[in-house]
């Protein structure tokens, strides 16, 4: 069989396991609810930014907004203009342009805020024990005696990755039209930066698929794998409080890549290809 | 044809040296034994076949084709692995089904491969479609070794295929294994001795990662050099006996078996042996024993545990 072919019949039935498993239902159940709930919480969030961040920005005091004809993009201005620091505090200049310029909205803003802390642990709850299950078990003996190493893992990456894409998908689009309901947004803005957000998260999603698979093939049983996948990604989460660290983590440079950064492009691509390169090479190696 | 061709093959692990410099050939279509105590290398050399272990020394060929370490060697090797399991939350024809597709088969063609290897094994429809986990071990073992059949391999390697299987199932695997001997090349690991006596055409014995002896059964025992002469009736001074048959320059060892009026010698080499049979039996009579039956080699158990204990040292 072709590798490619090999890699199609993996991930076909990788992800026919993955998305009728309680896990997915779970992932799905548990992104969404978070996300809806900071949906939900939008409008007030915006009454805050109307009646006391207008304060600092507009001399009309606790007039309305939108009876000053303020808009929501010429506080966000304002607000990095006077308070440059609370540019880092967003998420970086990249970040803090798309919310000046209306590209970004604060609901998708905060999704995406979430989206970096719980997508990675998600993830790999997902899929820590989709390798290291059948390692452990060795059923992955019979496996290998007709697949390639690489197709196999391959294919597992290829469907874990597509049920993170979908799980996001839908979240996100659901996000889309609250945002289209308010009317501080432009819509057309918004639907632009989708685009850099939809390819950003792809590659968000795969570095992050791609680790919990180097977890997954180097750690059995799979219990091993979940506690210490989640010791290092909360390690990782600590250490980017440090300067020189936070260049070089994916956390630090999520929101920068959903907003099109180019360094924060290098940065997942590199941790991709490092993360696959090693599993890939772990798992030709590896006795079973 | 060789079949396979194992080359001076080692696999250490750490301080452990698990095979040592084994090389083996098995021909086309040989229905082979392995045998050795626990411990002797079996599974490890099986594992190495298979392309689950990498050698750490040495180089594997079947038909003349070398066996690459990580790449699958599908057409080749279909293997049954000792302690292998399968998923349990799928049924046996949706586990077999799969390995088939990853095998380079096609959707239907899967189904039935799968479906037709759970017939040759004896597993019925209602079992074919329980849960793994929902299987007793025997039928588990069943469904194992159906995946070995699910494609056109050249060579079958069964790890001890009958360890924890009721005798029944036992003997209809066996029986299995029969029909198919000469259409492909076998080999079969067993601890019951009786078994691969039973239905292997060769016989490879392992002690210590080493190989100890192999061949075709038949020859093996041809070149017996143990002789057991059974007396009707015995002798009326059996130490002396034993001691003069034991000064005989062509005898190496000479016992009585235990509670049987038997005994058993060994000869110096086998030229000559119809020559100190005849001496022996002639020191019987001297002795007033009476003549029964006088067998000429010995089981594969008996020959199994005299080469492991030589190579023991």
């Amino acid at each position: 069989m072709k590798f490619f072919t090999e890699v199609w019949t993996v991930a076909i039935h990788e992800l026919q396991q993955i998305l009728f498993s309680v896990r997915a239902v779970m992932f799905f159940v548990v992104y969404s609810t978070m996300s809806f709930l900071i949906g939900s919480s939008y409008g007030k969030f915006l009454g805050f930014i109307d009646k006391e961040l207008s304060d600092a920005v507009t001399p009309v005091g606790s007039e309305d907004l939108s009876n000053a004809g303020v808009s929501a993009t010429q506080v966000f201005q304002e607000l990095f203009e006077k308070q440059p620091q609370l540019i880092s505090v967003f998420g970086g200049r990249e970040v803090a342009d798309a919310l000046s310029n209306g590209d970004l909205s604060v609901l998708i803003w905060f999704i995406l805020n979430l989206s970096s802390w719980v997508l990675p642990g998600l993830i790999l709850i997902i899929g820590y024990d989709r390798i290291s299950d059948d390692l452990s078990s060795k059923f992955s003996r019979f496996v290998f005696l007709r697949l390639r190493r690489e197709s196999y893992l391959t294919g597992k990456v290829l469907a874990q990755w597509t049920v993170a894409v979908i799980v996001f998908g839908v979240v996100f689009l659901v996000g889309l039209l609250l945002v289209g309901q308010s009317e501080y947004v432009k819509m057309e803005a918004v639907t632009s930066s989708a685009i850099s957000i939809w390819a950003g998260m792809f590659l968000y999603l795969l570095a992050y698929v791609c680790l919990t698979v180097l977890f997954s093939v180097n750690f059995t049983p799979a219990f091993r794998s979940l506690a210490l996948g989640l010791t290092i990604l909360m390690a990782f989460g600590l250490l980017s409080i440090f300067k020189n660290f936070d260049e070089f983590w994916l956390g630090d440079q999520a929101l920068p890549l959903w907003m099109g950064a180019p360094s924060a492009y290098l940065v997942y691509a590199t941790h991709i290809f490092l993360w696959l390169g090693l599993a890939i090479m772990r798992i030709r190696n590896r006795e079973i | 044809m060789k079949a396979i061709e194992i080359k001076n093959i080692s696999k250490t692990f750490g301080k452990l040296q698990a095979v040592s410099d084994l090389s083996l050939d098995i021909p086309e279509g040989a229905l082979c034994g392995l045998i050795g105590p626990n411990g002797a290398g079996k599974t490890t050399l099986f594992s190495m076949l298979a392309g689950f272990l990498r050698p750490s020394a040495g180089a594997m060929f079947v038909r003349g084709k070398p066996l690459v370490y990580g790449q699958p060697p599908v057409g080749k090797i279909a293997m049954l692995p000792q302690d292998a399991a399968l998923p349990g939350r799928q049924s046996a024809q949706q586990v077999l089904e799969l390995l088939a597709k990853y095998g380079g088969r096609s959707g239907d063609d899967a189904k039935q491969k799968a479906k037709r290897a759970l017939q040759m094994v004896g597993l019925g429809e209602t079992q074919s479609v329980q849960r793994i986990s929902e299987l007793s071990h025997g039928q588990r073992r069943r469904v194992a070794i159906a995946q070995t059949l699910l494609g056109e391999n050249e060579i079958i390697c069964l790890d001890e295929p009958t360890a924890g299987v009721d005798p029944r199932a036992a003997a209809e695997l066996r029986e299995m294994v029969v029909k198919m001997r000469g259409e492909r090349t076998i080999i079969f690991s067993s601890h019951n001795l009786l078994e691969i006596e039973s239905i292997c055409t060769h016989v490879a014995i392992l002690n210590k990662g080493s190989l100890v002896k192999s061949g075709p059964i038949d020859e093996l025992r041809r070149e017996e050099k143990v002789v057991s002469v059974r007396l009707r009736s015995p002798p009326n001074t059996p130490d002396t006996l034993l001691a003069e048959i034991r000064q005989l320059e062509e005898i190496e060892t000479a016992d009585w078996v235990d509670d049987e009026p038997t005994i058993r010698f060994s000869l110096n080499n086998q030229k000559g042996s119809e020559d100190a049979v005849n001496k022996v039996v002639s020191l019987i009579i001297k002795h007033n024993g009476v003549l029964g039956d006088i067998e000429r080699g010995q089981s594969l158990e008996q020959r199994f545990l005299d080469e492991t204990r030589q190579s023991d040292g």
